[in-house]
């Protein structure tokens, strides 16, 4: 909580529709964000109990810096995720940071499930259970419009909200955060399905007096001077991150139908510069961002003869451009972004889904499945059929979309095909076919996401690679990642953010940190998510990493198999050295 | 020659709400932007554009005529300055004012009245804001 | 001799030309000096491609070459 040593937590149980508030100054020591939702997951979670029984918690926490600085603008949900089954720690973005701080929540603890659909409004007043029998099945759109016409609050509040995809436990479903962020990976869509939670609605009055404005503005500018004026972070506003198409495609690392390819023929008309130059409407922020990093790109469809146009708008970016473009061997930006909307009305994570029909695609094609079972005529580049399938599988319309919407570790044990099932520590695969650095990262990332220690930046600058090397870098950039996202700072200002510029905006709140106290910080948090996951039975002995990924070259050639179990081993001896240290002394 | 706020570029605004954070900081001491005298919302949902609810600087006020204690006095240049002492918080200024630019700080219990500092502009990332002379 | 160039729009915002074109250069001719002929600040560059395989600053032109220079990928 600004200018107090305590982290205040909003706890709301479902069932019996309580909400009590706790200032929680054991916390105080984990900042907020990736630290503090680890925390209160470990002490709410029900490790005999499968992940979507309603007495498993759901986290959302920000941290001491959250809106009031440049850039602080994510929030950081933790759960345990329906798809892995064991940690599950998303990001998003949006307005919800602004809204939970002004609503004066450092934390919020979701358990119980509502007795019938529900949706939850928090203000700092109040906390209201409210009727949401009538959105269930809407989709994201719709139900945010009629949160939004129902409750005050234009401009200052966050709607976030699941669509029928979440409804059905689809293990990857999404939560929708304010129209175009999301807590897009492992499965929080479903948790709130699981709850009968549809959407909740935050905002708040709360005052929040400054401590020491001169000190306090003095700061914020030069950090404000630091994200606009140099050009740490242009990148992310100009083309965005579709900037990596044609960058990733001219070095072998562009994952293309399910990675039967690394260079995509048609990469240019997918391109950030075409989608920019065709479909490229406005840019937007989160809030506290003064960059603006959300593309949002818009296709006119044809829905009925006669010149019958609409025209639609989403945001884009590279992960959706990989996952629902190259991995799928679409031609076109229109196509694209036709496909992301129905991902987005369903309300699924668009990696995933983009990965799962990739699988299903080939699957197919090999004759392991067949078209009774896909309904839909999947073949690479056939945008109409993939649509479809999106429908199929928030619907769970028969019994093997029903087991392709448990994520392709299910799928493969029904079907078989994990050769070619894009997994890297049992969630599908980001779009960076780089080499052994993204490919370890990924798989022993605490969240498998790309963004847990960033392998694929290891693998584009290092000048030659060496094993130490690698694992080395895994380890220490995500236990510096961990101080980051504990202090909520989106991920692409971390190059804004240093350490002495971290110190000094928590120094001119009020908060005395010192270099090796963040050090500890991103220590702790990184072995406490390796004790949860031990806890809830995870382990990487006997991992198999899929055939695919070392049939198809990378920037670095094709990749060995025995080097990658190797750099493997040498992180789980590395890591399991680290952590028994650091149990003994804790 | 004095100068007041215009918001004449909205449509390259991000929707960063910097300005925001900026006043209810500067002007306010407070890190709620809910104490901001400049207001940016969508006209309807994230799709659409963004607005700017701003003081238009009125050069004959209906926010001054509408307080009985004399609280809201015109600046130089068209809108208002607040006489804080005077103030009784009857909120009458909050009705006048047509284009909906001022609201009650009801933990200080006063309106939030732009000043006209500028200070929105200045951390416009995208230049949607400018400060314009005008003639007194 | 003559290379083929293509340069990211990336290093647009550096003033140089990008896109595809053909250069007319010396014997001896590198990257680096290419990158400086450019108007592109040499750290900002992530991968300089000639004719498909990944190459360093000092590496010398011959005629016919196809060099591609790229910023690096980034995180999404």
């Amino acid at each position: 909580m600004l200018g107090e040593d305590f982290v205040r937590v909003l706890y709301i149980d479902l069932e019996n529709r309580k909400a009590d508030i706790r200032e929680r100054k054991d916390l105080y020591k984990y900042l907020g964000g990736t630290g503090v939702a680890a925390k209160l997951l470990e002490e709410n979670m029900k490790k005999g109990l499968p992940p979507l029984h309603e007495e498993q918690p759901l986290i959302i926490s920000i941290g001491p810096l959250s809106t009031i600085f440049p850039v602080v603008t994510k929030a950081v949900a933790t759960f345990i995720s329906p798809h892995t089954g064991e940690y599950g720690e998303s990001h998003a973005g949006g307005r919800l940071a602004m809204a939970m701080r002004n609503a004066g929540y450092d934390a919020i603890v979701i358990t119980g499930r509502a007795h019938k659909p529900t949706y939850l409004l928090i203000t700092d007043r109040n906390i209201e259970f409210k009727d949401a029998r009538a959105m269930w099945g809407l989709d994201i759109e719709e139900v945010g419009r009629v949160v939004r016409e129902r409750e005050p609050g234009p401009g200052k509040r966050s709607i976030i909200r699941i669509g029928r995809a979440g409804e059905n436990l689809v293990t990857y479903s999404c939560v929708n955060v304010d129209t175009y962020r999301h807590f897009g990976r492992l499965g929080m869509g479903a948790v709130f399905g699981s709850k009968n939670l549809k959407a909740m609605i935050i905002m708040g009055e709360r005052d929040l007096p400054i401590s020491n404005l001169k000190e306090y503005f003095k700061t914020y500018q030069e950090i404000y001077k630091k994200a606009t004026q140099t050009d740490a972070m242009a990148k992310y506003h100009e083309l965005g991150t579709p900037l990596n198409i044609k960058v990733l495609n001219a070095i072998n690392s562009l994952p293309t139908k399910n990675l039967l390819q690394s260079t995509f023929e048609h990469a240019d008309d997918i391109s950030g510069e075409r989608f920019a130059e065709k479909n490229l409407i406005r840019k937007v922020s989160c809030t506290g961002c003064p960059i603006g990093c959300i593309h949002i790109g818009q296709f006119r469809r044809e829905f009925d003869k006669g010149y019958e146009y609409e025209s639609i708008a989403v945001s884009y970016d590279h992960e959706l451009v990989y996952a629902l473009g190259s991995l799928l061997g679409i031609r076109t930006s229109d196509e694209v972004l036709e496909i992301i909307e129905e991902v987005e009305l369903a309300g699924l994570d668009a990696m995933t889904t983009g990965v799962v029909l990739a699988w299903a695609t080939e699957a197919l094609q090999k004759g392991l499945i067949t078209k009774e079972d896909t309904l839909a005529d999947l073949e690479f580049g056939n945008t109409k059929e993939y649509i479809k399938a999106i429908d199929y599988i928030a619907d769970r319309a028969n019994e093997f979309y029903y087991t392709i919407g448990n994520g392709l570790n299910e799928a493969v044990k029904k079907y078989g095909g994990q050769e070619f099932a894009l997994l890297y520590g049992g969630n599908e695969m980001a779009g960076y076919h780089t080499g052994y650095g993204f490919a370890l990262g990924q798989t022993v990332g605490a969240r498998h996401s790309h963004l847990d220690n960033a392998g694929y930046s290891y693998d584009q600058s290092a000048k030659e690679l060496k094993d130490e090397e690698i694992v080395d870098y895994v380890i220490k950039e995500e236990k510096e990642r961990n101080v980051l996202t504990s202090l909520c700072i989106c991920l692409f200002a971390r190059k804004v953010y240093d350490r002495p510029t971290i110190l000094k905006a928590l120094h001119s709140i009020g908060i005395d940190w010192t270099d090796d106290d963040l050090t500890r910080l991103g220590n702790d948090i990184f072995f406490t998510k390796l004790r949860i996951k031990k806890e809830l039975g995870y382990s990487l002995e006997n991992y198999r990493f899929p055939k695919r990924v070392f049939e198809t070259p990378t920037l670095w050639g094709r990749m060995d198999e025995e080097r990658l179990n190797r750099l493997l081993r040498m992180y789980i001896d590395r890591v399991e050295k680290e952590y028994e240290d650091w149990s003994r002394g804790q | 020659m004095p100068k007041v706020l215009r918001a004449d570029n909205m449509n390259k605004c991000l929707g960063c709400f910097t300005c925001m954070l900026t006043c209810a900081a500067v002007n306010h001491n407070n890190h709620n932007l809910a104490k901001s005298s400049i207001k940016v919302k969508t006209r309807g949902g994230l799709q659409s554009k963004f607005a700017a609810t701003i003081c238009v600087a009125c050069k004959e006020p209906a926010c001054a005529e509408a307080c009985p204690t004399n609280a809201l006095v015109r600046r130089p240049g068209g809108g208002v300055k607040l006489i804080r002492e005077r103030c009784i918080a009857c909120e009458k200024c909050v009705s006048a004012c047509i284009v909906g630019s001022i609201h009650m700080d009801y933990d200080r219990k006063i309106p939030i009245i732009c000043k006209h500092c500028g200070a929105c502009v200045r951390m416009c990332p995208h230049n949607c804001l400018s400060m314009e002379e005008v003639t007194e | 001799m003559r290379i083929g160039v293509e340069v990211n729009d990336f290093f647009e915002k550096y003033g140089g030309k990008t896109g595809k074109f053909e250069m007319e250069i010396d014997p001896g001719f590198n990257v680096q000096k290419l990158l400086q002929k450019l108007n592109i600040p040499q750290d900002r560059v992530g991968f300089v491609i000639v004719n498909q395989k990944r190459v360093d600053f000092d590496y010398v032109f011959s005629e016919g070459d196809e060099v591609h220079i790229l910023p690096f990928a980034i995180g999404g």
